[in-house]
């Protein structure tokens, strides 16, 4: 499989949701890829559409406009029962682990649930599968007996990775996979992720809000503003030299360890306006410190710079956050 | 009736414990801890490290079925033994709590001014008009735009930002010695948690705040002091700088390096292996022992006192890298 080659690949994806006063536009024409082995991190806050965008691009919402590709194949308009083969690549790693796990089975059931869903196997060869996802993420397959309630929050998150990885799949989408985790663990989670990556060449979509761990995992960042891409690259790009002011505003809320980060912070005014009331022109343009006129009747199209970078801003890297970089090297 | 301390509050072998079938287990384990007026002190520790129980017990709001012995002096007032009405009266009053969801802490079909109003008018002694006029001023102290209409809404027609908000001036409203604030970013966006962070670091009046947190950079962000709690304990505190720059506990120095950074070599985390006990299980030792590499027989053996503001045999010291 060549580097390149796009395993997901959302075209002009809108995805309208029916609300009583009228239809709100939760993911608003986004284009999307995924390549073979690499992550893709979606950062927004609630109400960006960010989940949307990840549940929709594995098709547990129909887009409302828009195509969706998996290998080339249009599954857009695919019935559930044509499906099948993309639900066993695309799999999903939910943020609660307390909550996607059901206390009452056992880890032997709750992992061969997938493989009783999309493979004929005996019982016995069910174990030994759900015995060897266990093992990749790092836990005995003498836990095969034990049920969900009875192992912490760290573990019941392993085993919803070894749940996911139970079909094989070639890509994982994770929606927040640590931030329900304590420090500690959250660490030995996020290092598990890296390691199955390395070993199976399995691409991630990551939705997150924690900028530092984006940095950390992904190689790619979409940043989304009320259902639209504001900004797309390169993540050492994105995170050193942000162009859109929202981004600038996101890398600077960053809770920091360093005096200068604090001091220089960018605090926006209010909150993120509701998509059903929509403000005209960019939809940034009521929070965004750098404003001009114009920007409240003209909608900034998403442009490609000469590196590839995507912004939609009439006034690209003008504001730009204080970061603290380190080097381990 | 109170007579007006000059700590603002003063906590000794706290010890908070929950029945068991094998009978009580403590979840704070004999804490002492002074906050001065004006001190914006964290309380940083992971699930189960007691420090929310530490929290709602200094309120005497905890569990019904928690145990709560030791002494937390608010003035003369000892709040572990206070009858239910002097507790009352101190209780929003003289200490009070910002919870982490504002949604559920506020009362959806009641107005914000009509449950703010209630606070100031069971303390004081004034008239409707009176007491509206002080909601409005505290509303306009912690920024709420358009406090005159906002005091109209009701908690669901506001933003998490702005109930959050709402939730520090109920706080503060009576002007308060201390503050408890329980997770009060957790469930807020970054840049609205950012906003937050920024009340919380210089908006509080003279009021002393407890910040109780697990993320260390939050703790650094509003605080000048950081507690830090292990499995209910107190292993580590310090000045915000001396605790980031020369952490001594291996607990806290292993919290520092688990977080992930803006490093661009992206080296791999560190995590600390393993998971805290849990309340039941009777731990030898350094309750952190299994889970310490500096770890020896001695840790095993005997628990270490808090001595010096710290409580380990084996303190590190130097950056984390």
């Amino acid at each position: 499989m060549s580097p390149d080659k796009k395993l997901i690949n959302a075209v002009d994806l809108s995805v309208t949701f029916k609300v009583p006063s009228g239809s709100l536009r939760a993911v608003d024409t986004v284009s999307f890829y995924v390549n073979a082995g690499e992550t893709v991190a979606i950062v927004g806050e609630s109400g960006s559409g960010k989940t949307t965008l990840a549940l929709s691009l594995m098709r547990a919402y129909a887009p409302t406009s828009g195509n969706l590709f998996f290998e080339d194949e249009d599954i857009t308009h695919l019935s559930e029962k044509a499906l099948k083969d993309f639900r066993k690549k695309v799999q999903m790693v939910f943020q609660d682990p307390y909550s996607s796990l059901d206390p009452r089975m056992t880890v032997s059931q709750v992992i061969a649930e997938p493989l009783r869903a999309h493979f004929k196997l005996s019982a016995n060869e069910r174990d030994e599968k759900a015995g060897e996802s266990l093992k990749a993420v790092g836990l005995s397959p003498d836990f095969l007996n034990r049920r969900a309630s009875q192992f912490s929050g760290g573990q019941r998150q392993r085993i919803a990775i070894a749940r996911a990885l139970a079909l094989d799949p070639k890509v994982l989408v994770a929606d927040e996979p640590v931030s329900a985790l304590d420090v500690s663990t959250q660490a030995q989670i996020v290092n598990l992720l890296q390691s199955i990556q390395e070993e199976r060449n399995i691409s991630y979509i990551l939705v997150s809000h924690d900028l530092r761990l984006v940095y950390h995992l992904a190689t790619r960042v979409v940043v989304m503003y009320l259902g639209k891409v504001v900004e797309e690259g390169a993540c050492d790009d994105v995170v050193a030299n942000p162009q859109h002011p929202y981004t600038a505003a996101l890398l600077s809320a960053v809770p920091a360890l360093d005096e200068a980060s604090r001091r220089d912070r960018i605090v926006l005014n209010g909150a993120p306006p509701s998509p059903i009331a929509r403000p005209t022109g960019c939809s940034f343009h009521p929070r965004c410190p750098i404003a001009r006129p114009e920007c409240s009747t003209n909608t900034p199209e998403l442009q490609t710079m000469p590196n590839g970078r995507k912004v939609a801003c009439f006034y690209p890297g003008e504001l730009q956050p204080h970061i603290s970089f380190t080097s381990s090297k | 009736m109170i007579n007006t301390a000059t700590n603002a509050i003063e906590i000794k072998n706290l010890v908070v414990s929950f029945p068991t079938p094998a009978g009580y287990s403590a979840v704070v384990r004999g804490i002492n801890l002074t906050i001065n007026p004006g001190d914006r002190v964290a309380i940083v520790g992971e699930s189960g490290s007691g420090k929310t129980m530490m929290g709602l017990s200094m309120l005497g709001i905890q569990p019904t079925a928690a145990k709560v012995e030791g002494e937390i002096l608010i003035g003369d007032v000892n709040m572990v033994t206070a009858a239910d009405a002097v507790a009352r009266k101190l209780r929003g009053n003289y200490i009070s709590m910002v919870f982490q969801e504002p949604l559920t802490s506020l009362n959806p079909v009641r107005t914000i001014s009509s449950q703010l109003s209630e606070s100031v008018r069971r303390h004081n002694s004034i008239s409707k008009k009176e007491a509206e006029a002080r909601v409005l001023a505290v509303l306009t102290a912690v920024g709420i735009p358009a406090p005159k209409e906002r005091m109209k809404s009701y908690p669901h027609q506001l933003s998490g930002g702005l109930r959050q908000r709402v939730m520090i001036a109920l706080a503060l409203i009576n002007k308060p010695q201390l503050v408890v604030a329980d997770e009060p970013t957790t469930a807020l966006d970054a840049t609205i948690q950012a906003q937050i962070l920024d009340l919380l670091r210089s908006g509080m009046g003279d009021a002393a705040l407890m910040l109780i947190t697990h993320d260390l950079a939050v703790a650094a962000d509003v605080c000048n002091r950081i507690v830090v709690m292990y499995a209910g304990n107190i292993v580590e505190q310090g000045p915000v700088a001396e605790i980031l720059s020369n952490p001594k506990h291996p607990y806290t120095r292993g919290l520092l390096s688990a977080i992930p950074k803006f490093d661009q070599a992206r080296p791999a985390l560190n995590p600390i292996p393993g998971a805290p006990p849990t309340i039941s299980e009777v731990v030898p030792g350094c309750r952190f022992a299994s889970r310490c590499s500096y770890a020896d027989a001695q840790c095993t053996a005997s628990e270490p006192e808090f001595i010096n503001n710290i409580a380990c045999f084996h303190p590190v010291t130097g950056a984390v890298k």
